[in-house]
């Protein structure tokens, strides 16, 4: 009984946290990117201005 | 955009909660299986929406071949990006399923060979992808991989009928074989499962959007540059 328990609970964890985990770095890459926009929009901005 | 994805988030966060009480805790435990049967409601749930996901870059690569438009493409790599990382909770669970009840963490049982196949032709689609330049060129014979790799799906499908398989069916010949709560407690996983499928195709198309902008600006910037001073 103990035994399945362990087994249900690793699988648990895997999905749930392995899924949160996929998220958060969906989410990091998107601010990074979104970072990088931001600061490239700055630098053409900076380059049109006489 | 932010505020949708995070809501996005939220909402499944509730859902996922949900879900995983009435796995853990609601439903019954299964006669043979005892409560190694609460694995599948995470298997399945997650290998279903990996076929969907596969399935939705099968058809967005065929739409692109058709259309030439590029946003079949961002959702079709989203798609797949997001087709793998089921596929490899979809093998993981069997495996963590297979230990107890098989005595062993893996078979080479058609179903799981065909299974990891698939795994190893999507990996292959975002690896071959990192290694080609030019948009175009890259969605198109990107497209062409994601139609040819979606034949071992059907093959999946199939390969209990085809060769001996030991693996268990949800659903056969003579329908859904699982009592009501069990039954309800599946379908409660595979919409969650659905719905974060959405909200992740969401997140990762609008981050495809942004890697097209962020080249397109770095080339603009690269043309004002070369304008004012030739550097």
């Amino acid at each position: 009984m103990a035994h399945e328990l362990g087994f249900l609970w690793a699988v648990t964890a895997v999905v749930w946290l392995g899924t949160l985990a996929y998220i958060v770095a969906l989410l990091r890459r998107q601010n990074q990117l979104q970072r990088e926009l931001d600061g490239l929009q700055r630098a053409m901005d900076d380059l049109r201005r006489p | 955009m932010k505020k949708v994805a995070y809501f996005g988030t939220a909402v499944l966060g509730v859902f996922g909660l949900l879900d995983i009480y009435f796995a853990l805790l609601w439903s019954p435990p299964e006669r043979s299986m005892g409560n190694l049967i609460r694995i599948l409601y995470f298997h399945v749930g997650s290998a279903w929406i990996a076929f969907l996901a596969f399935f939705v870059t099968f058809v967005c690569s065929i739409l692109y071949l058709l259309r030439r438009n590029l946003l079949f493409d961002r959702i079709a790599v989203s798609s797949t990006e997001i087709g793998v990382v089921f596929t490899t909770l979809t093998l993981i669970t069997g495996s963590l399923w297979a230990r107890p009840m098989w005595n062993t963490w893996w078979t080479w049982d058609p179903l799981l060979t065909t299974t990891l196949i698939l795994w190893f032709l999507y990996v292959g689609y975002l690896l071959l992808r990192g290694t080609m330049a030019g948009m175009e060129r890259r969605a198109r014979i990107s497209s062409v991989f994601g139609i040819l790799a979606f034949v071992d799906v059907p093959v999946i499908h199939f390969a209990v009928e085809w060769w001996r398989s030991i693996h268990p069916l949800v659903i056969d010949d003579t329908g859904i074989n699982m009592p009501g709560a069990m039954l309800f407690t599946l379908m409660f996983g595979v919409f969650t499962f659905f719905l974060l499928y959405l909200v992740l195709l969401y997140i990762r198309s609008r981050q495809e959007t942004q890697k097209i902008q962020l080249y397109k600006l770095r080339e603009r910037v690269r043309e004002i540059r070369v304008e004012l001073g030739g550097f």
